[in-house]
């Protein structure tokens, strides 16, 4: 009896084998929780993109629910969510600020003039130690940041309209009526 | 004559038995090496050393596989250079995981940690075995109990050889 059971273990360890590759296929590696949500900002200090006077400073930047959107001039996905980014920044629902990664500062300068500035500032990260403080992946990603400077959310990839509405959006007012 | 093909076969199984293993232990040996071309001088050999362990258990994020030490990568660039900083400052090693961690997540190691959530990634392969084992010495036993007797096979084996002449 329980020969025959036996059996069949080769043929349902295979089947259980399929099933968890087959799970794997539709899982993301990259859609990690960042370990810093819930933590806070990282202090950094960086020249902005726009005008080298002009500090983009972690501490200025509490009091009021932010975007930080990570960015190269390099970047692909990133020039794909640039108009996202333009008419979210031209509707005034929440300050979109940048962190440029790994970027040549004229490159970045002179896409922004020739495309729009969705930012009101961005910070050169020039060393990409502010990245590495942020647990940045990749470019781009963009980060929730509440009034009190903490991170609540991070999202990796491009801000799609769908993004926009069902994941960033919510969080973001959750956090403004927080 | 019985007793050699008993022998012939003994030896087969032996040599198929050795040619997987040897092809194991080659495909176990295959370890891709890529080179990296940092030009870092450290003030003694023990920091080199910990700088090589330190890249060589942390993986590159954003790749298939690689560890720290192996990629080009951008990130894993100025992740290197990031250890190499700390390494500098002579920070311990355990400081400078829990740095990478505290940003990463256990991702960013190459041994996940071995804590409750992990038991079944470390054991798992193990208990596996040991139920093929099981497995094993099941089907053999009852092989065993349903073949023919090896002797009365010979002998059988025998006759016909000697009515075919």
């Amino acid at each position: 009896m329980l020969i025959r059971a036996l059996k069949w273990l080769p043929l349902l360890s295979f089947l259980g084998l399929i099933f968890f590759l087959w799970q794997g296929l539709s899982h993301d590696p990259k859609l990690l929780p960042s370990r810093l949500t819930g933590k806070h900002l990282p202090n950094f200090n960086l020249i902005s993109v726009e005008n080298s006077h002009q500090h983009l400073i972690a501490q200025d930047l509490q009091g009021q629910v932010i975007l930080i959107n990570v960015w190269a001039s390099w970047c692909v996905a990133c020039q794909q969510e640039h108009s996202m980014l333009l008419s979210l920044s031209g509707q005034q629902k929440v300050p979109i600020y940048g962190l440029n990664w790994k970027d040549n500062l004229i490159a970045a300068q002179n896409w922004l003039q020739m495309a729009g500035d969705p930012y009101q500032l961005s910070g050169f990260d020039a060393t990409g130690r502010t990245a590495i403080d942020l647990g940045v992946y990749g470019v781009p990603e963009t980060f929730v940041i509440d009034k009190y400077g903490i991170i609540r959310y991070r999202h990796a990839g491009p801000v799609t309209p769908a993004v926009w509405r069902e994941v960033l959006w919510p969080i973001i007012q959750k956090w403004q009526n927080a | 004559m019985a007793y050699h093909s008993k022998m012939a076969k003994c030896m087969k199984q032996w040599l198929s038995v050795s040619v997987i293993l040897i092809i194991a232990w080659c495909s176990s040996m295959t370890l891709v090496h890529a080179e990296t071309r940092d030009t870092y001088t450290f003030a003694s050999s023990a920091a080199h050393e910990k700088f090589d362990n330190l890249t060589h258990h942390l993986r590159c994020l954003v790749c298939q596989n690689q560890s720290l030490a192996d990629s080009n990568a951008e990130l894993a660039i100025d992740l290197r250079q990031q250890i190499y900083d700390m390494v500098n400052k002579n920070q311990s090693e355990q400081t400078i995981i829990d740095f990478m961690v505290s940003r990463y997540g256990d991702f960013v190691l190459y041994e996940p940690p071995l804590r409750l959530d992990t038991y079944l990634l470390w054991f798992g392969p193990f208990v596996l075995l040991i139920v093929g084992f099981i497995v094993l010495a099941f089907v053999i036993r009852n092989h065993k109990s349903t073949s023919p007797d090896i002797k009365n096979f010979d002998e059988l084996l025998t006759k016909q050889s000697h009515s075919s002449l």
